[in-house]
């Protein structure tokens, strides 16, 4: 399936196509045991790019783009294994310039020079970002968050944007990572990316206003996440598949490349379909969408799809590989944990699916 | 939801499994459990100094023919045993390379003298082995191995590289396939040795595996390997190969088996008090229909497992229903893989060393699922001989 890009996305796609030539499994690995597990000079460079400020107007210092450039930047990013969290900083600074006037912490999260990162989830099963138990007391100016955060990606973080219960519905607030109050307790992950609980006790937080387009600023942020963690998981499968497929020609047993085996390319096709099923998904979604209003049951259905996707995609591309695909040596296994990582963070492919029937009113 | 009910193995191997619970209770008790799991994870599972415990109680060998010092256990019986080890978590890595697949073919093939030295020795749990089978070109494709071997006076020189032997850091020796003659079709010019590892000229290099455990490559350099070390005669080394994973093929799966119920288990286990959205997890239509089509699929498995050592005992060589079987529970054990991350959702991402002791080592179980599906002959490979001799399909 080929996209028509304008010639401006073919040439930001391309900038982040060499972006990521630099990172890449080598750089991923050498990331697993590092702390934080991203190159904080990298992420500035991504910021100086622009792409931070993707979908910020110009007027607050963005590129004032869309959806589609986002995912294609984020396509990249998850082709290129790239550990620095460009879609979760990306979108973040969308949410932080929404207003009529940008939250100051704004200038230094387009630049990279603070990383800040939503932190929504509170169980293991994709909560309803809408209903969170974390409370927002207090006028604004003044505000006070109590609550707890789990599976954040604080690694480097310096600040959060917090889903919380507010008087008047759920509202987004901004908390500082240094804020009094604002506790981190990390734990680690398959893919080597460290994950924290935030614990919040009346901590200090400011409160981020929704785009005049959106129904509600955290309903905005939260299907942006599930476009953004889908469109990653897009690039892991592809490239996943791409070099699978230079194996199957290359590889030979028997006499013959593996690829010639009828058994192995009806899983070759099987992999394309799935892979092109997210892509249409991703790049239609992107299309047909506001920024600051997607349709929360398509974002929905993206992200339990592309979770499942990448999961069994990667898990084929090793089979398909036979041993040498098993090794922790081989990058291979890598996407396979990085599928694992993204199609797990803000609820998994089920998770996903029963929030669908919620947000479809499928039972009403 | 509780546990899965026992698997009902009939009299003789329920007797048994119970001889060998009382044994491990007093053997490998809950502080030497704890020891073990202290270990790193890629170290588990692998301790010279249990397999000689088992060993000089008898425990090593026990489906041996008596005359080789064995307890002449049925099929079944040897089944229940190896999952009862598995379930207790002990560590039989060690032997069992040596004990199954060395010592069935050194039964078949090995010289009187052979017979006397080290069958013995394996049956103590003091020697040591991993297989050498797989190179860089030769995978699927076994019998194009091109490990040379020459004969030089008493000793075979032997060079080349070897792939993937698990264990092939820890063994002493290496149950090693070789090319005797270039010039011979493919599977005729094969032989097999028994090639000490701490000869000079051989390299190990060990490697992490995807499931967190290792195996080694290794590199042979002119190493020099007695000649009566040779299993089989010269050159018959394919019979000798196939004759002993024919043997070991009903077996592997026991362990694989042990391993799906006791992740079966922990995730049961889980249910029992996991809470979503103010809602019973269990209690959830969908989580039970989950649940129940693995627990059928778990009985199913073992049915897979009953019918071919049941072939074994009436002296027939599953080799269609042994890949059936093979390629079912490797399936079984990635489906329950995935449907324990499904349902832990994001803290089923969390590494072996979380607090929550159910969520561990289940994502574990998704990455371990691939090792079934390519490891002893690939499921493609399993499908092939399933259609080919199963089915009678032409090739
Ligand atoms: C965890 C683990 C432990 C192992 N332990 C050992 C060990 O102790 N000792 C040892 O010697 N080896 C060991 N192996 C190696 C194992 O035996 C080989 O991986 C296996 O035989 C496949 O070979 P390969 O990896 O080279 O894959 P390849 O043969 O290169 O296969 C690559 C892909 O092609 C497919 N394919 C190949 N031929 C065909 C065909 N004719 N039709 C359809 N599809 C085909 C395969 O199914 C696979 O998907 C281990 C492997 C693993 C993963």
């Amino acid at each position: 399936m080929d996209l028509y890009l304008t010639s401006e996305q073919a040439l930001l796609r391309d900038s982040a196509a060499k972006f990521i030539e630099a990172a890449g499994p080598k750089a991923a690995r050498g990331f697993r045991a590092q702390d934080p597990s991203f190159s904080a000079p990298r992420l500035r460079h991504a910021g100086e790019l622009g792409w931070l400020g993707i979908l910020v107007p110009g007027a607050a210092g963005g590129l004032g783009l869309g959806l589609t450039e986002l995912a294609l930047v984020l396509e990249q990013a998850g082709r290129g294994l790239v550990c620095e969290p460009i879609g979760l900083a990306a979108i973040s600074a969308a949410a932080l310039g929404q207003g009529r006037t940008p939250h100051p912490v704004l200038d230094r999260a387009m630049t990279g020079a603070a990383l800040i990162v939503p932190a929504f989830q509170e169980s293991a099963h994709g909560d309803d970002p809408l209903a969170p138990r974390t409370h927002v007391a207090g006028e604004d100016g003044a505000l006070r968050l109590t609550g707890k955060k789990m599976f954040v990606c604080a690694d480097g973080a310096d600040g959060f944007l917090v889903n919380a219960r507010g008087r008047d519905g759920p509202a987004l607030c901004y908390v500082a990572r240094n804020a009094p109050g604002c506790t981190l307790s990390r734990t680690q992950t398959v893919e080597g990316r460290k994950l924290a609980t935030l614990t919040l006790t009346d901590a200090p937080a400011d409160l981020i206003p929704p785009h005049s387009s959106s129904r509600n600023a955290v309903d905005a942020l939260h299907n942006l996440v599930l476009l953004a963690l889908s469109s990653e998981l897009l690039g892991v499968m592809e490239k996943a598949n791409e070099i699978t497929l230079d194996y199957l020609r290359l590889r030979k047993q028997f006499g013959k490349p593996i690829g010639s085996f009828q058994a192995l390319q009806h899983q070759a096709a099987n992999i394309y379909v799935r892979i092109e099923a997210t892509r249409s998904l991703v790049f239609q979604i992107a299309a047909n969408n506001d920024a600051f209003c997607i349709d929360p049951a398509t974002a929905i259905a993206l992200k339990a799809k592309a979770s499942e996707d990448a999961m069994i995609v990667t898990e084929a591309c090793i089979q398909l590989h036979g041993a040498i695909g098993f090794t922790d040596e081989h990058d291979i296994g890598l996407y396979l944990k990085r599928a694992m990582l993204l199609s797990a963070l803000f609820g998994n492919a089920a998770a996903q699916r029963r929030r669908y029937i919620a947000a479809a009113d499928l039972t009403a | 939801m509780s546990r899965l009910p026992a698997h009902d193995m009939g009299p003789a191997a329920n007797a048994f499994r119970q001889e060998v619970r009382e044994w491990l209770a007093q053997h490998w008790t809950p502080e030497q459990r704890a020891e073990h799991l202290r270990k790193p994870f890629k170290e588990r599972g692998w301790d010279v100094e249990f397999s000689r415990l088992m060993g000089s109680d008898g425990w090593i060998g026990i489906g041996w023919p008596k005359e080789f010092g064995g307890q002449g256990r049925s099929a079944t019986e040897q089944i229940a045993f190896i999952t009862e080890m598995a379930n207790a978590g002990a560590p039989v890595q060690a032997h069992n390379t040596g004990e199954s697949i060395v010592a069935q073919a050194l039964f078949l093939h090995g010289t009187n003298e052979q017979q006397d030295e080290w069958l013995p020795a394996i049956r103590r749990g003091e020697r040591t082995f991993a297989l050498g089978y797989s190179e860089p070109e030769a995978g699927s494709d076994l019998a194009s191995l091109r490990t040379r071997a020459i004969r030089d006076d008493d000793d075979w020189v032997v060079n080349g590289q070897k792939l993937w032997s698990t264990g092939g850091d820890k063994a002493e020796y290496m149950w090693l396939a070789v090319r005797t003659d270039p010039d011979a079709k493919k599977h005729a010019g094969i032989s097999v040795l028994m090639v000490d590892l701490r000869s000079s000229g051989v390299t190990i290099r060990p490697s992490l595996a995807l499931y967190g455990k290792t195996f080694s490559a290794q590199f042979y350099d002119n190493v020099r390997v007695p000649a009566k070390n040779m299993v089989g005669a010269v050159n018959n080394g394919w019979k000798v190969i196939t004759d002993a994973l024919a043997a070991e093929r009903v077996m592997i799966g026991g362990t694989r088996m042990a391993g799906i119920e006791r992740a079966f288990d922990h995730l049961t286990e889980y249910l029992k008090t996991a809470v979503v959205g103010g809602k019973v997890l269990k209690a959830d239509p969908a989580i039970r229909d989950r649940i129940g089509a693995l627990a059928a699929d778990i009985e199913v498995a073992r049915q897979f497992q009953m019918r071919n050592a049941q072939l074994v005992e009436q002296g027939k060589v599953p080799i269609h229903e042994a890949a059936m079987g093979k390629v079912f529970a490797s399936e079984l054990q990635e489906r329950l893989g995935q449907a324990a991350l499904d349902i832990l959702g994001t803290g089923g991402l969390l590494s072996e060393d979380t607090e929550s002791a159910p969520v561990a080592e289940m994502e574990q179980v998704l990455r371990h699922a691939i090792m079934g599906m390519i490891g002893g002959g690939t499921n493609e490979i399993q499908r092939n001989v399933i259609a080919q001799r199963g089915l009678d399909l032409p090739r």
